[in-house]
């Protein structure tokens, strides 16, 4: 049996698993839309996306978007997508300003020589976000706070389930070049879920430039080392029951990155996920008693594989409880609470 | 009669020289009232490579060895679980190199050869790869038993599962049906289809124009067969056909994850229903508990209502997907970078058989 405040606590961690989940569909449908050719009424091929991008600015300063989209050599989109938003209207403040970064002629595009002729700037916001967002950038505006010399529009999104399940991409405010987007996107545009979790060109993305819930990174952890295990280990795996492999955060991360991020390593491709997000996930299982750190390099673990089952519940369970003593030893001392991780509906 | 049938399946063991040979002794133990127990897989390699890897430490704990030649000998040395004598289990091992099929074969109890099986297939994995047919291969399958021939292809048994319509009372899903018949094949796949049942094995009877009996033989939908008359008939008809769907089958699973795709992106399936199968969303928790059933696998549900997202990783093969269920008509399987023929159709014989029996097609 576990406690009342353990299973809130897991619940409010599935939320924030989902929260994640669902920034990442809305980043992947908004690519869908923009590779869909509305005159064809098909994908177009030529249409590059990355999800997440070094890209540089004229100062030459680095600056990394959720999404690029390069439609052609003359127009291209940038995305940012914001899970949450700061409790105070300062910090709202200095988050959407963000923004302005963008407002740059950038350079990295997939184009012959990585720039483009004009840009837009999409920020994409949960829906419950999306009338702040508006509000704020609105006023911003009206003060002179936010001038942009690019179309800046900001879109909400939301899951919608009736008998199919649909990601709702709505424009709540600013504009586009492509004027049939923007009019598409004007009066809310649901696109099937199916088509996006099926969409083999991206597929397989599941990370982008923010950290994810820690059991949720442990689950695609857990996973990509039985993926690369070799056929003489799965063999020792199935025959024995468990294995020892040894894992180099380093190495990892370029794997988790080929894997489930924006891809392989290059001067372009953003780090993630980050090595210390690993770290973090590859403590969780040292403190579980799945993995071991080498005493003499910090870099290094080693993870016993077995054929475990129904892992996001057990890394969830202790993930709660991991929570939940700290913030209890916090109280102990006297110190406020700090729930690292927010949950949107709170 | 039983002295007669050993010293037939003696032959037929000792017959590992070739496949003629094994054919011959095969006839034999059926014509002395023996059966032969076959099973066939498609293989990733050669059988040379799949018998040295039986030769490692753990063919060796699990009691198999293995005795290379054109038809591979194996034996399983071992306790049955029953008890009883304790003798080792045969099987002959032939491969067809042009569909890279495999045929194992055995003239012992259909206990023992399941035992025997069971330990062949746990040692080679991914490199063999069990096929599991749905209703319409199988009729396809038989379909092509006769063609060109002045046969009639008789049912004398079957066994189908269904879905059981009112679930809310039942402590069962899925309705399983046997029946003793005499029926043209097509008249009992017209009723199975016309039931929303499928087939999980079939008995039949091939009979000539002339009255003659040419071949009896069981069917099951893993590619698995039991030959009590006619082998000659059957390994020339029925085991040529079978290797024809196991071949399409394979190839249709084969080579769709990121890894090994030919285009480099993973290539999605489809398990697509005539009605709504989903529109209850009571189904989705039936739907995860059957997928938490299967064997060897991890599943994590990221989502469990108002749809469903599943991942699962598949330890046998380290093969992963994202399940999805978005559409009250249909299941989505995004592979994974890796996802092996073998994985991906043991994955959707299970959600088949478990859950409901849909048309697994690419998804579009």
């Amino acid at each position: 049996m576990i406690s009342q405040e353990t299973a809130d606590r897991i619940k409010a961690i599935r939320n924030e698993i989902d929260d994640y989940q669902q920034t990442v569909l809305a980043l992947k449908a908004t690519a869908n839309e923009f590779m869909f050719d509305d005159e064809v009424g098909d994908l177009n091929r030529e249409v590059k996306v990355r999800f997440g991008r070094r890209m540089k600015k004229s100062s030459d300063k680095i600056v990394t978007p959720d999404l690029v989209v390069t439609r052609s050599s003359g127009y291209g989109i940038v995305g940012e997508a914001k899970l949450a938003l700061p409790d105070t209207k300062e910090y709202q403040v200095k988050e959407i300003l963000q923004i302005k970064e963008y407002d740059d002629d950038l350079s990295g595009w997939d184009t012959v020589d990585g720039r483009i002729q004009s840009h837009d700037i999409i920020q994409l916001v949960h829906h419950l976000r999306g009338p702040t967002v508006r509000q704020l950038v609105e006023e911003m505006q009206q003060k002179g706070e936010l001038i942009l010399e690019r179309n800046l529009a900001v879109v909400r999104f939301c899951t919608v389930a009736q008998r199919d399940t649909w990601l709702s991409l709505e424009l709540c405010c600013g504009a586009l070049q492509d004027k049939v987007k923007q009019a598409k996107l004007a009066k809310c545009l649901p696109i099937k879920y199916s088509l996006v979790a099926g969409n083999p060109h991206f597929a397989s993305v599941k990370l982008y430039d923010a950290c994810p819930p820690l059991p949720y990174l442990m689950v695609l952890i857990h996973e990509t080392i039985v993926n690369e295990l070799t056929q003489d280990k799965l063999l020792q795996l199935r025959e024995e029951g468990r294995l020892w492999v040894e894992l180099n955060v380093q190495d990892f991360r370029r794997k988790l990155s080929s894997f489930y991020g924006p891809g392989e390593e290059g001067e372009a491709v953003p780090e993630i996920p980050r090595a210390n997000w690993i770290h973090n996930a590859m403590n969780q299982f040292v403190a579980m008693g799945w993995a071991k750190k080498h005493k003499d390099e910090n870099d290094t673990y080693d993870y016993e594989v077995r054929k475990r089952r129904k892992l996001d519940e057990q890394f969830i369970r202790v993930y709660a409880k991991t929570m939940l003593r700290k913030e209890t030893q916090k109280r102990r001392k006297g110190k406020p609470d700090n729930i690292r991780q927010r949950n949107l509906f709170e | 009669m039983l002295a007669a049938i050993n010293e037939k399946v003696e032959c037929f063991y000792s017959a590992s020289g070739s496949l003629a040979e094994m054919i011959e002794a095969g006839i034999d133990v059926c014509k002395a009232g023996g059966v032969v127990h076959g099973a066939m897989f498609s293989a990733e390699t050669d059988l040379q490579v799949l018998v040295s890897k039986l030769h490692g430490p753990y063919a060796k704990r699990r009691g198999i060895r293995a005795t290379e030649g054109q038809t591979a000998l194996i034996q399983l040395h071992t306790a049955l679980p029953e008890g009883g004598e304790s003798r080792p289990i045969k099987a002959l091992v032939s491969e067809d190199r042009t569909s890279r099929t495999v045929m194992v074969a055995s003239c012992h109890t259909a206990k023992e050869f399941a035992l025997l099986l069971k330990h062949f297939n746990a040692l080679l994995q991914p490199d063999l790869c069990r096929t599991f047919l749905r209703t319409k291969e199988m009729k396809r399958a038989i379909g092509r038993i006769g063609r060109g021939l002045d046969v009639s292809i008789r049912v004398t048994e079957y066994i189908s599962g269904k879905l059981i319509e009112d679930q809310d009372l039942a402590a069962k899903t899925v309705k399983t049906g046997r029946e003793w018949t005499d029926e043209d094949y097509l008249d009992v796949f017209a009723k199975l289809e016309e039931e929303n049942s499928w087939l999980s094995s079939i008995s039949l009877a091939v009979r000539h124009s002339d009255g003659r009996v040419l071949n009896k033989a069981r069917l099951r939908s893993d590619c698995q067969f039991t030959c009590s008359r006619g082998l000659d008939f059957f390994l020339n008809a029925a085991v040529s056909s079978l290797r024809e769907e196991i071949v399409q089958s394979h190839d249709f699973y084969n080579q769709r994850g990121r890894c090994n795709s030919p285009t480099g992106l993973c290539r999605p399936i489809g398990i697509a229903y005539d009605q709504d199968v989903f529109a209850d969303k009571k189904q989705n928790h039936r739907f995860i508990g059957i997928l938490e059933k299967l064997r060897d696998v991890s599943i994590s549900v990221l989502h469990p209502n108002p749809y469903v997202h599943v991942s699962l990783v598949d330890y046998l093969d380290g093969s992963s997907y994202d399940i999805w269920v978005t559409d009250p008509s249909r299941i989505l399987i995004v592979p994974g970078t890796k996802a092996s023929a073998s994985s991906m159709g043991r994955l959707c014989n299970h959600i088949c058989d478990q859950f409901d029996e849909g048309v697994v097609a690419e998804y579009a």
